[in-house]
């Protein structure tokens, strides 16, 4: 994705800020034994190369009912990224990938009223060309989350 | 791309504005949600306070897959027998591979998320990771070709 390479003060960086996002650049600095320019200076690159960015995180287990739906569709692969360009535009799809293997596009979507929503993403999806079938699980019970890691899209690295 | 809108029970209109603000720039500054949300940057600042007691709210910072030299990403879908789903997936979650695990209800009934670093790694992973768990009896792989659309930050705070 970037050729930007880290070294270890980077991920350093990166460790100290996955545990406390709320620590200032000065603190950091005075934690890691630099100076507040360095670190601003390696934030500063690292989120132009799309590779970390600062976000808000909300409490899932706050939701009433709410769960992931992961949705797979087989299409026609000439006609994946445009269905999954299709999905990605429906209100509660939160994450379209496209893909190889059991199907060729994969979404999550949050959903509460399992229904009423779900009644809807399937409605969008079985009217667009080259859908031939698809399936949904609904996640149950969250065993393992790794919620430092994501994908950063190029519309997401800061200017 | 714009964001899909963040509906919360326990917020208001004008804290799940906030969140969108955060959501978009966790660094962003009181004065400019303030400037944006309509309402004062000292009012800002003591509802996102509110909102990170209650638990409701934090700021991180992410990393990319690529970080981690991830090149390879995998959705798993699985069918156990003979042995729960829960087994299973606390199993399945002791690997460093896999990056998330639920058990689910539906095609499947666990839904897994997996990082590689290679092919090698993939190998590695199906027949020594997870052919040493036992129950798994269907596994369904695909592998990632292209993210178009990824906002997973609404998070079960257990994981933090």
């Amino acid at each position: 994705m970037s050729k930007v390479s880290l070294d270890d003060f980077d991920r350093s960086i990166i460790s100290a800020l996955s545990e406390d996002a709320r620590i200032s650049n000065r603190q950091l600095a005075a934690q890691l034994n630099v100076t507040e320019g360095t670190v601003r200076a390696r934030l500063k690159r690292m989120s132009e190369a799309g590779l970390v960015r600062f976000t808000a995180m909300t409490n899932f287990s706050r939701f009433e009912a709410m769960r992931f739906a992961i949705i797979r569709i087989d299409t026609k692969l000439e006609s994946s990224r445009s269905v999954a360009e299709g999905v990605a535009k429906i209100p509660n799809v939160r994450s379209v990938f496209t893909t190889v293997g059991d199907a060729t596009v994969v979404a999550m979507a949050a959903v509460r009223d399992f229904s009423v929503d779900m009644d809807e993403i399937e409605n969008a999806v079985i009217g667009m060309p080259g859908v031939r079938t698809f399936s949904t699980s609904l996640t149950l019970d969250s065993v393992k989350y790794n919620h430092n890691l994501v994908k950063i899209l190029p519309t997401q690295k800061s200017a | 791309m714009t964001q899909t809108p963040f509906p919360f029970a326990e917020t208001n209109e004008v804290d799940r504005a906030i969140i969108d603000c955060l959501r978009a720039d966790g660094r962003a500054s009181n004065q400019r949600i303030a400037q944006q949300v309509g309402i004062s940057a000292s009012a800002v600042g003591a509802r996102i306070r509110r909102m990170e007691a209650d638990d409701i709210l934090r700021i991180a910072l992410v990393a990319d897959f690529s970080v981690e030299n991830y090149s390879l990403l995998l959705v798993l879908g699985i069918k156990t027998s003979a042995r729960s789903a829960l087994a299973v997936a606390k199993d399945l979650a002791k690997l460093k591979s896999i990056l998330g695990c639920s058990v689910a209800a539906g095609q499947h009934n666990i839904e897994a998320f997996a990082g590689l670093t290679d092919m090698e790694a993939m190998t590695g992973f199906v027949e020594d990771d997870l052919a040493s768990i036992e129950g798994i009896q269907d596994v369904s792989i695909s592998i990632v070709v292209d993210m178009l659309k990824y906002e997973l930050d609404v998070v079960p705070f257990t994981a933090f």
